[in-house]
This record gives C-alpha cells, sequence and structure tokens, in this order.
C-alpha cells in the first residue's frame, strides 16, 4: 500500500484524477483547514463554511481535469470555494433587502475621511492579538465588504477579476474596497481606544 | 477630478492597479496635498495589516466525518480524466450504442433460447378443426375470415412424442 500521507502534492493530484480516492482523502486532508478558513473569512458562519467547504471538494473531484498544475492545488481549491460562498452570498441577498450601509455606498459619496491611527499602538499587540482584532473587524463588515476585501487582500485577485467574480462593475470593487478599508481601520481604532492602547 | 474619485485612484495607486502615466498624476496630486498624502499612508498601513493578519481556522470537527460526508457525495463520480480522450469516445459511443446491443442481445437470447418443436407429425390443413383427447396438450385457436387465416397454439410439454397425441381431422 503505498504511504499517502508522504506522497508529494502532484502525485497525489494525479492519482485522485485517475479515480484513486485514497489519494484525493489525503489531498482533503492537507487542506480541510485552508478551505474552510477561506469559506469563514467570507461567510463568517461555521455550518455554512463547513458545508461549503465540503461542496467545494466535491466539485474539485468532479473538476480534477479542468486542474493543469497552473496555479497550487490549494489556490485552485480557493478559487473554488471562494465562488461557492459568492454564489451563496448572492442567493441570500434574494432574500434580504440591502443593508444600510449598502444603500449608502450605492447612492452617496464616501464622506467620511480614514481615521489616521498611530502604528506604534498597534506593535503593542502580538500577532495572535492582532489577528483576532482584525478578525473581529471583519465580522462587522456587511458582507459585500468583507467578501471584497477577502479577494482582494487574500486571493490576491486584480479590481477586475473581483468584479467578473462579483458581477459588477471595477467601480464599485474600488468603492467597496475603500470603504470596507476604511471600516475596518475605524473598527480597529475603536477597539484599541477601549483597550486604552491609543487616547 | 472628483474628491470621492481622487480617493479612489489614491487606493488604486497602493494596490498597483493604474497604469504609470496615471500613478504618475497621482503622485503629483499628492505632492501638493498633506491630506492625500495621509490618506496613501494610512491605505497602505491599513492593507499591510489585513494582507498580513488572516485569521487562519480548524475544521470544527472531526477530519473523518468531514472526509466521510464528501466520500459519500463523490461515491458514485468518477472524476473526469481531460487526458484519455479515448475513453470519452468511447463512452460517446456506449451511450449511443448501448440500447441497440442492448435490444440485439435479448433478441439474440430469445431465440437461442426457443425450443425446437418436435416432430409431431400432424399436417394442419385447412379448414379443419383441430381437437385432442390427451388432457396434457392445450390448444389454443383463432380464425379469422377477414385475413383467411387460422393460427393454431399447442401448448405441450417437450418430452410428450407423437404416440401420446391423436388427432382427428375432418
Amino acid at each position: 500500500m503505498p504511504d499517502y500521507s508522504a506522497a508529494d502534492e502532484p502525485r497525489l493530484v494525479d492519482g485522485a484524477k485517475s479515480g484513486d480516492m485514497q489519494s484525493f482523502e489525503e489531498l482533503v486532508s492537507r487542506y480541510r483547514d485552508k478551505v474552510y478558513t477561506r469559506a469563514f473569512s467570507i461567510m463568517r458562519n461555521e455550518d455554512l463554511a463547513v458545508d461549503l467547504s465540503q461542496n467545494a471538494w466535491v466539485k474539485a473531484w468532479q473538476r480534477l481535469a479542468q486542474f493543469h498544475g497552473d496555479a497550487s492545488f490549494a489556490t485552485w481549491l480557493n478559487r473554488i470555494v471562494t465562488n461557492l460562498c459568492l454564489d451563496e452570498l448572492r442567493r441570500q441577498k434574494r432574500l434580504r433587502t440591502d443593508s444600510i450601509e449598502e444603500i449608502e455606498e450605492a447612492t452617496g459619496p464616501v464622506e467620511n475621511r480614514m481615521e489616521i491611527q498611530e502604528v506604534d499602538p498597534i506593535e503593542k499587540l502580538n500577532q495572535k492579538e492582532l489577528r483576532e482584532r482584525i478578525d473581529d473587524a471583519m465580522d462587522k463588515l456587511s458582507d459585500n465588504h468583507r467578501a471584497v476585501l477577502v479577494l482582494y487582500e487574500y486571493e490576491h485577485l486584480e479590481y477586475k477579476e473581483i468584479a467578473d467574480q462579483m458581477d459588477t462593475s471595477i467601480g464599485t470593487v474600488m468603492s467597496r474596497l475603500f470603504y470596507a478599508r476604511k471600516k475596518l481601520a475605524a473598527l480597529l481604532g475603536e477597539e484599541l481606544k477601549r483597550e486604552g492602547l491609543i487616547e | 477630478m472628483k474628491e470621492n474619485k481622487i480617493e479612489l485612484k489614491i487606493q488604486a495607486l497602493v494596490d498597483g492597479e493604474l497604469t504609470e502615466s496615471e500613478a504618475e498624476q497621482m503622485r503629483e496630486c499628492m505632492d501638493n496635498d498633506v491630506r492625500l498624502q495621509i490618506l496613501y499612508a494610512q491605505l497602505i498601513q491599513t492593507k499591510d495589516l489585513i494582507s498580513k493578519h488572516e485569521m487562519s481556522r480548524i475544521l470544527p470537527e472531526s477530519g473523518d466525518f468531514y472526509w466521510t460526508k464528501i466520500a459519500q457525495e463523490i461515491g458514485g463520480v468518477e472524476p473526469a480524466n481531460q487526458g484519455s480522450n479515448n475513453s470519452l469516445v468511447i463512452k460517446w459511443l456506449f451511450r449511443r450504442l448501448a440500447p441497440l446491443l442492448g435490444i440485439a442481445t435479448i433478441v439474440l437470447l430469445i431465440t437461442l433460447q426457443q425450443p425446437s418443436v418436435p416432430d409431431l407429425g400432424i399436417e394442419f390443413k385447412s379448414d379443419h378443426e383441430l381437437e385432442l383427447l390427451d388432457d396434457d396438450i392445450e390448444v389454443m385457436t383463432f380464425n379469422s375470415i377477414d385475413d383467411s387465416i387460422s393460427i393454431v397454439w399447442l401448448d405441450y410439454s417437450m418430452d410428450l412424442q407423437k404416440d401420446y397425441m391423436e388427432l382427428w381431422l375432418d
């Protein structure tokens, strides 16, 4: 029996392509947390993130032939789960009215300037604490703002690619990205003020 | 240029989304505007903060349970292997020829399984009525005057010999 845990990624991908479930299981084992993390980053809901990440693996299995190794397998998987999350957000959006934030974004200019934060207080936090603060702030963004931020900062997509994926214009992507950054900086600033790290 | 548009352009500059000439134009704008310089610095700082601090998460259920659900979904699905075009052609042909092959096979099997009718020494002539004495043999007849045909079904055991049958032909 081959040692799957020691096999390199291309070998596992080839094995999975030829129908070897154990190769695929090993790939799932290696990247399940990463795929789940991406789904959670966008959805901010544990159950949905689990379901969508599992759907992503099923889709990946069905589309393995389309993976040619141009990007890494993890990147390819993240694109699949990201698309599923955006589909889910679109589905949810159809079921509810837009948030006040989105109405404001669509009808008026960005009025508030970004608050200027000092770098030093942030450096007082260790990396783990900083991640938690940023994650909390991400949680408070609207779905569209968070999605655009995740696609740009974590998936490293360009404006045009994000616009295509979200079925919107580049101008809207730019506006959402700006607003999301502004809001996140403000939320982070509030948090730091509350903790007495800045005045 | 509208103020909002300038801010978005500054952001595009930070994100490296401007052409060289657009970038140069924005740098000139910033040179004369402290507020834009601060915005530029702030955007770089925020971008840096976010991109380097994504929270990693661990699946909130066991790996085995997670995999089991995936395996159930993909259990009956073969991954499409684009590399083997031959198999695609074969699948295509199979999908179209399978029904024909199935029908041909059934017809062949029925033909081979037809019992050979033993020679009972019976000669059927037109306008005759069939009678049998043996209870082991069932007879059904169909007559159609319009079509000028008569069809007779004999239902009998294969081991019956002609000695067991008696026919009276009118």
